[in-house]
């Protein structure tokens, strides 16, 4: 029987690439902020029938709960899995920050994951159909970065959350995270547009900048039952970047 | 805006800003001020400006009506 997966970012350059992989072997739940881009997504996707599109946008967290619940509901899915891809980075001064920009991209990279595990995880909703997890995280999760303050503390509460997460729900759900190094998409465009910097990372990066597909094979991986013996681990995908003292 | 102002203040560290004051000459300039005022701009006028358009902007009074002009 083919299994549900849920996509949160579905329509992120990462998020796409995932979709149409996982499009072949499952149906999916397709969640992002516009109808239109979702409805493309799931038109391209293998099976495109057999996928739903949930419209959202994290701003409205208050709202969520209910919202994906009545969703799941009218539709009679119970989802299997879940990807978290939905992320927002915000770069700025420490002294900058104000509660607002804090509250935002938490809700988006964090706020929104824990909400919807809360909905997945109720029995009356789901039953116990939720069997595999997996957050995309980031290397800044690990390491410092001027600027990143923001980004880094969800990335890292995401980590954290997979950890205690993967505990909590054995031997029943496997949790793990994929720790992207630069992976050329909308978010890193504007890094990957500046050539003084982009020689940088040429140089940091051993086996060059990495594609959305480097990160979706991973994903792809955590989620079959090639690794049914990994739970609660992080995966930094990053073509080297980390490991490489010389250019760090 | 005078919220705004003072917020400026704050990110360049200085007494007073004036309108035509220019950004780029202020001694804190540099490249995570930019994202600095982006972000502000985005939390107190609930709009992103691209660093494209910033860079059209040269005075502080250029920057007050550019947002005067985007804002929701
Ligand atoms: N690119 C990199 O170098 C890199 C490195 C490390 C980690 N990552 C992580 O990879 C993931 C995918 O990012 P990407 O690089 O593919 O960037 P992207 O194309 O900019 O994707 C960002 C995603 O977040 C979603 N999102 C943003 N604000 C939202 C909101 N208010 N409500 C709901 N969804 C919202 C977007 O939804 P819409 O599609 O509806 O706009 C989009 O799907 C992110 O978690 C990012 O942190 C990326």
């Amino acid at each position: 029987m083919r299994e549900t997966v849920l996509i949160t970012g579905a329509t992120s350059d990462i998020g796409k690439e995932i979709a149409l992989k996982l499009s072949h072997t499952s149906n999916l739940i397709l969640l992002g902020r516009y109808q239109e881009q979702l409805e493309q997504l799931k038109a391209h996707c293998a099976n495109s029938s057999s996928h739903f599109v949930f419209q959202f946008d994290f701003n409205d967290i208050q709202t969520y709960r209910n919202t994906f619940a009545d969703f799941l509901l009218a539709n009679e899915i119970q989802v299997n899995k879940l990807v978290h891809c939905a992320g927002m980075m915000k770069v700025m001064h420490m002294k900058s920050v104000d509660l607002k920009n804090t509250h935002q991209i938490f809700n988006i990279n964090v706020f929104s994951i824990i909400e919807t595990l809360a909905i997945l995880l109720n029995k009356r909703l789901n039953g116990n159909a939720l069997n595999n997890v997996v957050f995309i995280s980031a290397i800044l999760s690990k390491f410092g970065s001027t600027g990143h303050h923001l980004y880094s503390s969800t990335k890292g509460a995401l980590d954290a959350l997979m950890r205690s997460l993967a505990v909590e729900l054995a031997p029943n759900v496997r949790v793990n995270s994929v720790l992207p190094g630069a992976v050329e998409t909308k978010m890193s465009k504007h890094l990957l547009s500046d050539p003084i910097l982009l020689e940088k990372l040429n140089q940091q990066y051993l086996l060059g900048i990495g594609k959305p597909v480097d990160i979706a094979n991973m994903v792809n991986f955590l989620l079959s039952d090639e690794s049914s013996w990994i739970t609660g681990q992080e995966f930094v995908v990053d073509g080297g970047r980390t490991i490489n003292i010389k250019n760090s | 805006m005078e919220q705004f102002k003072e917020r400026l203040i704050d990110i360049f560290e200085v007494e007073e800003i004036n309108d035509t004051d220019v950004i780029k000459q202020f001694e804190a300039w540099d490249s995570l001020t930019l994202l600095s005022i982006i972000a502000t701009i985005d939390s107190e006028f609930g709009f992103q400006i691209s660093a494209s358009d910033f860079d059209k902007i040269e005075t502080i009074a250029d920057l007050l009506q550019f947002i005067e002009n985007n804002k929701k």
